[in-house]
């Protein structure tokens, strides 16, 4: 292939690869304004508050300023024109804008999903690799089936019961950060250890039987090695996939925990929001997710190709 | 690829968690149905006992205003369980609908997957979350949001599953034949359609189950002093320090049903596959 042609068809990927990046966001982003405009309820009462018997004259000025005035094909452009320059909007609870609601609060919930995703790899690593008794696969057969359905505000609330409020080794209110990370990232993790293991024992034993497999047993290997350098080899891609997909959802997830265990993050932005009827707030973080997700599909591909340079496209 | 099929004993298609998955079922529907049967207090009955721990007379204890947790679990059944069940329902009549209609219009198919996948990527608690913020908070709303939490992924699978049936060589020989696209949607697409989505279904009323349950939970749902698991345990999650009992029966039941409606799926994937 010539030179040229190859740069041509790089391009080519990369341009469609790009517009479906533009469309999705673009959906999203309509999506969150038609959202806001069949919401019941007059965007100018939520914005006054208490204030809300000013007389009419200033409510309509305020209208103006908002431009909720104008027609709404030149309200949505111009929704998507404030977007583009990366402006969400005012929060009308907090009265900030969105852009910095959200920054001040994705630290703490970035931590805790990272944290959870890493200790829930390193879990499946462990259990996976290690037991191999029949007995033993036995147990993580069930702890997994558990621990995949355990609705994490039960979970969170058996850890916080038991390790916080009956056995009093870690506190639920102060303590350092680290204190008060151990148990909501515990709690998220559960759910991602039992998935991804199950994941994992269901590939190697659709597998078990394949012509790969039994070439490798018919030279000899032992049944360690084959595990570890092809069977778990082989469900790699699969597994990256999966742990991206896990950790966009955490994001969302967390609210249950970050409510729970009365941790400031993300997920307890969007149900204040929630109970506030707080949209700008709300269409910030759909678009923002969307993002992320973009984000971590990219990354995935890149990763599968590094690890299965069959599925490289 | 399986190169050879070694002699092995026929599987068991029946479990000791099996007989175990539809007792309990059983025993939930009719606690649904005739909360009255069992209940030894009413759901709001409220009474001196507070936080009571669980003992023989209060089963699972009581709570801060001292009302049985047993019996609100009791009462509180039929809400939790309405709500997965209809969510359920909806999602499993709208997803056949799509299916079907892809298969007349074949063009459809690309920009519903598309459309479906922009949906897919939103969690399904934030995207209940976001449909809770237009509608506020309730019961009927919690069952929407719900509804519509679900529904990408009941598409998802009924779209997967209509282009497998679409492309499969029984479609293409009844073409040839001459049988009408809308003929065969109901002769061969919808028999072929429906059996995937009920075992969807199955394991989806548990999801539903628990993304209400995680509502309510939030505080967005069933509103106190009315009995539901999830707002129980909404009620119990302010109580943990004192009385965890409040909260843990009713995810445990949250949790069982769960375990059961997985076994459940298992035995039918066992059964037909």
């Amino acid at each position: 292939m010539s030179r040229t042609l190859a740069i041509q068809m790089l391009l080519r990927r990369n341009a469609k690869r790009l517009l479906g990046i533009f469309t999705t966001l673009l959906v999203a982003a309509t999506v969150a304004f038609f959202m806001l405009k069949i919401t019941p309820g007059d965007p100018v009462d939520v914005l006054l508050g208490p204030l809300a018997q000013i007389d009419l004259e200033t409510r309509e000025t305020i209208r103006a300023d908002l431009g909720l005035d104008q027609p709404l094909i030149i309200q949505y452009l111009e929704h998507i024109g404030r977007l583009a320059v990366g402006n969400f909007g005012y929060s009308y609870q907090l009265r900030k804008p969105v852009l910095q609601v959200i920054s001040e609060n994705v630290g703490p919930t970035l931590i805790l999903t990272f944290c959870a995703t890493i200790l829930a790899v390193a879990l499946t690593w462990i259990l996976v690799r290690n037991i191999t008794s029949r007995f033993g696969k036995a147990v993580v057969h069930t702890l997994t089936h558990i621990a995949v359905v355990a609705p994490v505000f039960w979970t969170g609330g058996i850890f916080a019961t038991v390790f916080a409020y009956q056995l009093g080794w870690l506190p639920m209110v102060g303590g350092s950060w680290w204190q008060q990370l151990i148990l909501p990232t515990i709690t998220l993790a559960i759910p991602l250890t039992g998935m991804m293991t199950q994941m994992l024992t269901d590939s190697v034993a659709d597998h078990n039987e394949a012509a790969f497999v039994i070439s490798v047993r018919a030279r000899g290997s032992s049944e360690k090695w084959l595990l570890r350098n092809h069977l778990f080899r082989h469900a790699g891609a699969n597994l990256v996939t999966f742990t991206a997909y896990l950790f966009g959802s955490l994001l969302g997830g967390a609210v249950i925990v970050e409510t729970l265990f009365a941790r400031a993050g993300l997920g307890r932005v969007a149900l204040d929001a929630v109970l506030g009827r707080d949209l700008p707030v709300i269409m910030g973080m759909i678009v923002l997710l969307t993002a992320v997700y973009i984000q971590l599909s990219m990354l995935v591909e890149f990763v599968i190709g590094v690890i299965d340079p069959r599925l490289k496209a | 690829m399986t190169v050879s099929t070694p002699l092995k004993a026929q599987k068991r298609l029946v479990h000791f968690g099996t007989y175990l998955a539809f007792a309990f079922l059983l025993v939930i529907v009719l606690l649904a149905v005739f909360p009255g049967l069992f209940a030894t207090f009413g759901p709001l009955e409220t009474s001196e006992n507070v936080r009571q721990a669980p003992n023989l007379e209060h089963l699972f204890g009581t709570d801060a205003s001292g009302r049985d947790v047993f019996n609100r679990m009791i009462f509180g059944t039929g809400a939790s369980l309405l709500i997965a069940l209809t969510t359920v329902t909806f999602a499993l009549l709208v997803s056949l609908t799509v299916g079907m209609l892809v298969s007349i219009f074949r063009g459809s198919q690309k920009i519903t997957a598309k459309a479906s996948d922009v949906l897919l990527a939103i969690p399904e608690l934030l995207l209940a979350l976001i449909v809770l913020a237009v509608l506020g908070k309730g019961t009927i709303q919690v069952g929407v949001a719900v509804a519509i939490a679900v529904l990408p992924a009941y598409i998802r699978v009924s779209l997967i599953r209509t282009r497998e049936i679409l492309v499969s060589g029984f479609m293409v020989t009844s073409k040839q034949l001459g049988v009408s696209k809308f003929k065969s949607v109901f002769t061969h697409v919808l028999p072929n359609l429906l059996p995937r989505m009920l075992l969807m279904a199955v394991l989806g009323v548990g999801t539903s189950l628990v993304i209400a349950s995680s509502l309510s939970f939030l505080g967005l749902g069933v509103q106190p002093p009315n009995p539901e698991w999830g707002a129980m345990l909404s009620e119990g999650r302010l109580e943990l320090s004192r009385a965890w009992w409040i909260s843990f029966f009713p995810g445990l039941m949250v949790l069982l049903t769960v375990l059961a409606l997985a076994e459940v799926r298992a035995w039918l994937k066992r059964v037909f596959a």
